[in-house]
């Protein structure tokens, strides 16, 4: 898989180029709209980041022009600006995504990963699993190690989204949002709570504790190494 | 150039008024004159032609009862009588030839037109012209008449009578006009002065906020006019613009102040793992904490940005109908678990549906704001009790909890933005939750209040009027 990241600022372009790496993507990285637009048209690459500030040629005239030339090569959009008038405008000229900065590299991974799953045609999974506990997404039936566990809705979501990422850090903010629909910043740790309650069921009666806590970062599912 | 300097220069406001009012004052003045004038002018003519036109019939029946002769006899008894300077007769032929005449010595412009006398011989209507005397300051009036088959009576008179009006009027005109100009004048500055006084004032006061005196206001004279209106528009502006500016120095020292800790917090975890961390899991430790606050901070700003959007109406076009019953349950679920843990019991009370215009997004975040901040402030095993209701024309929601309630002093501050009741600022939050369910109550054209119960807590009412959304539908 090859990524194309198309970012002036050396500081956000370092850690993306870093943590692209450390999942085992090849990245190439252009500093301006003009480099990045050449890079984009002459390689072909599964998706790229590009920022809308750019030196020589911003974000949306660059999208606009690949788009032009046919390149459908699946775009997320970075950008300061949380307008949503500037979300709308940045699809409108073919972006496929939209991160507002400041962002957590595991909310830019997990979108990155469902917008290649999303263009190479991945059919949507009836029921995922995950090292002995699986998760039927028709009948809603959740079974470890072929044990019934019965989980609320809230919870079913909540382990539907850790197992998708399995393996990967989510951030409170991610489940808030991404779960839960929920955009605000609790001042009580309801997402804690929630976990605890999922834990109980999944992880209690069972020596091997899947869900696991990575402190100031989030929670992850994951087979302790 | 000063602004002192800009209204001396001829263009002041009460100038041009007064120019104004002087202009059109003195024109309907002289269009009266005038009108006056012609009137009176066209009077002394008819005047005249009739006195013409009685000589030219005396003279008609003196011709045909007695004969040329006796016409002649009495044309020069006649202007003799009136003074031949004043009154001067021709008879002539029909052919244009002076038969006779009175003495015109004195009238040196009176040879008859040969263009009346050709008239003369088709028509018996009399005609009249008047002639001015380069010798003489009064004007001449003529009339040409048939007085016989073949003889034309031609009767020429000063005009004197309309002389005198004109000269009376001529030197009335000149003085009164002057003294209309003047007076004009003087009532139009003394009316515009006074009206701007007004304006004069608020100026002065003006440049003196400008100049940051911000406790200046423009005194009111209780007037009640449009001047006095506009100094307490004015006034009430200045008022809400000095608040604003209060509430943004707060502000600002507020998120240095919130800044500053996690900032602080960092630098030191940083600081201390550099000087004595060991393991990798020190690091890890810091590394974590790092983003722990780093979160903080970007919540904080983007909550801020949130509510700059809510109220600049960032989110409006999204409003649609959605069911506030369906968004409150959801978030009474969402909060089950940590209720549960703490033993406090949410107690929810709406109808199966209510109806609402408004953005899903905000009003999710608004009750989940709500309830958050209840359960942080209430003790263990107490009770938050939610009613949704639809009364008349508005929805009513009321958040009641049993928790620590919120000293008197506070309350008229708690929706304002950063506004903590611990001065100390320790428990966690950013004062900004409430102050984000007062702007998104305000983008949805509601209100909300919030008051002590006497059993402790507090009951937080938001209601949302359903007539004016709904109309626009």
């Amino acid at each position: 898989m090859r990524i194309l990241v198309i970012e002036d600022d050396k500081n956000i372009a370092s850690f993306i180029l870093a943590g692209l790496r450390d999942n085992g993507y090849s990245v190439d990285h252009a500093e301006d709209g003009e480099n990045g637009l050449d890079m984009a048209l002459t390689f072909s690459y599964d998706a790229a980041v590009v920022d809308i500030m750019l030196p020589k040629l911003d974000g949306l005239t660059l999208i606009e022009e690949m788009r032009k030339q046919k390149d459908n090569t699946p775009v997320i959009i970075l950008s300061a600006k949380r307008a949503v008038d500037d979300r709308i405008r940045g699809l409108q000229k073919g972006g496929d995504d939209y991160l507002t900065k400041p962002f957590s590299f595991s909310e830019l991974l997990a979108r990155i990963q469902a917008l290649i799953r999303r263009n190479t045609g991945v059919s949507e999974p009836s029921s995922l699993s995950y090292a002995g506990l699986s998760l039927n997404l028709l009948t809603r039936e959740v079974k470890r190690d072929h044990t019934p566990i019965v989980l609320q809705p809230l919870e079913f979501s909540l382990l539907e989204y850790l197992m998708r990422n399995a393996e990967r850090v989510v951030s409170k903010n991610m489940i808030m949002e991404h779960v839960w629909d929920y955009n605000f910043d609790p001042q009580t740790n309801i997402v804690e709570a929630r976990i605890c309650r999922l834990r109980d069921k999944i992880d209690n009666e069972f020596d091997i504790k899947l869900i696991q806590t990575i402190r100031g970062v989030g929670y992850v599912l994951k087979k302790p190494s | 150039m000063s602004l002192k300097n800009r209204l001396e220069i001829k263009s002041t406001l009460a100038l041009r008024l007064t120019i104004w009012y002087a202009g059109f004052f003195s024109f309907f003045i002289l269009l009266l004159f005038f009108i006056f004038y012609v009137a009176m002018t066209s009077a002394f003519l008819k005047t005249m032609d009739k006195a013409l036109l009685s000589e030219v019939h005396e003279c008609s029946s003196v011709l045909s009862l007695n004969g040329m002769e006796a016409l002649k006899e009495t044309v020069r008894i006649e202007s003799e009588a009136e003074g031949i300077d004043t009154m001067f007769y021709k008879i002539l032929s029909l052919g244009g030839e002076i038969i006779d005449s009175s003495d015109t010595a004195l009238w040196p412009q009176t040879e008859s037109k040969k263009r009346i006398i050709r008239q003369m011989s088709i028509q018996t209507q009399p005609v009249f012209e008047t002639l001015l005397d380069r010798h003489s300051p009064y004007k001449t009036r003529i009339v040409y008449a048939r007085i016989g088959p073949d003889t034309i009576l031609q009767v020429g008179k000063k005009m004197r009578d309309e002389a005198g009006f004109v000269d009376i009027f001529k030197s009335v005109f000149g003085f009164s006009t002057g003294l209309i100009i003047f007076i004009a004048s003087f009532v139009g500055w003394f009316m515009s002065k006074r009206a701007l006084e007004g304006v004069r004032e608020i100026t002065k006061t003006t440049r003196l906020i400008g100049a940051g005196n911000f406790e200046k206001r423009v005194q009111l004279k209780n007037r009640g006019d449009e001047i006095e209106e506009l100094a307490i528009t004015f006034n009430e502006m200045v008022e809400r613009i000095s608040t604003l500016i209060k509430e943004m120095r707060e502000m600002g020292d507020n998120i240095a102040h919130d800044l500053k800790s996690p900032v602080t917090g960092i630098r030191g975890m940083a600081e201390i793992t550099l000087n004595s961390g060991q393991s990798v899991d020190d690091y890890r430790k810091m590394a974590g904490k790092t983003i722990e606050e780093c979160d903080r901070i970007v919540n904080m700003v983007n909550t801020m940005l949130y509510i700059s959007e809510t109220e600049a109406g960032v989110y409006e076009h999204a409003y649609k109908e959605l069911d506030l019953s369906s968004v409150l349950k959801s978030a009474v679920l969402l909060f089950e678990p940590i209720a549960e843990d703490r033993n406090i019991e949410i107690a929810l009370d709406v109808p199966e549906t209510l109806m609402i215009i408004g953005e899903k997004q905000m009003l999710q975040r608004m009750v989940a704001n709500i309830i958050d901040n209840s359960l942080k402030y209430s003790f263990e095993g107490g009770q938050i009790a939610i009613t949704g209701q639809k009364m008349g024309d508005a929805i009513v929601l009321i958040f009641k909890d049993t928790g620590m309630g919120i000293a008197e002093e506070h309350l008229p501050h708690i929706f304002k933005r950063f506004y903590r009741c611990d001065k100390s600022r320790s428990l966690p939050g950013t004062g900004l939750g409430l102050s984000l369910v007062y702007a998104i109550v305000h983008a949805h054209e509601g209100d909300i209040t919030v008051k002590n119960h006497q059993a402790g807590g507090i009951i937080l009412t938001i209601t949302f009027p359903l007539k004016k959304r709904h109309r626009n539908i």
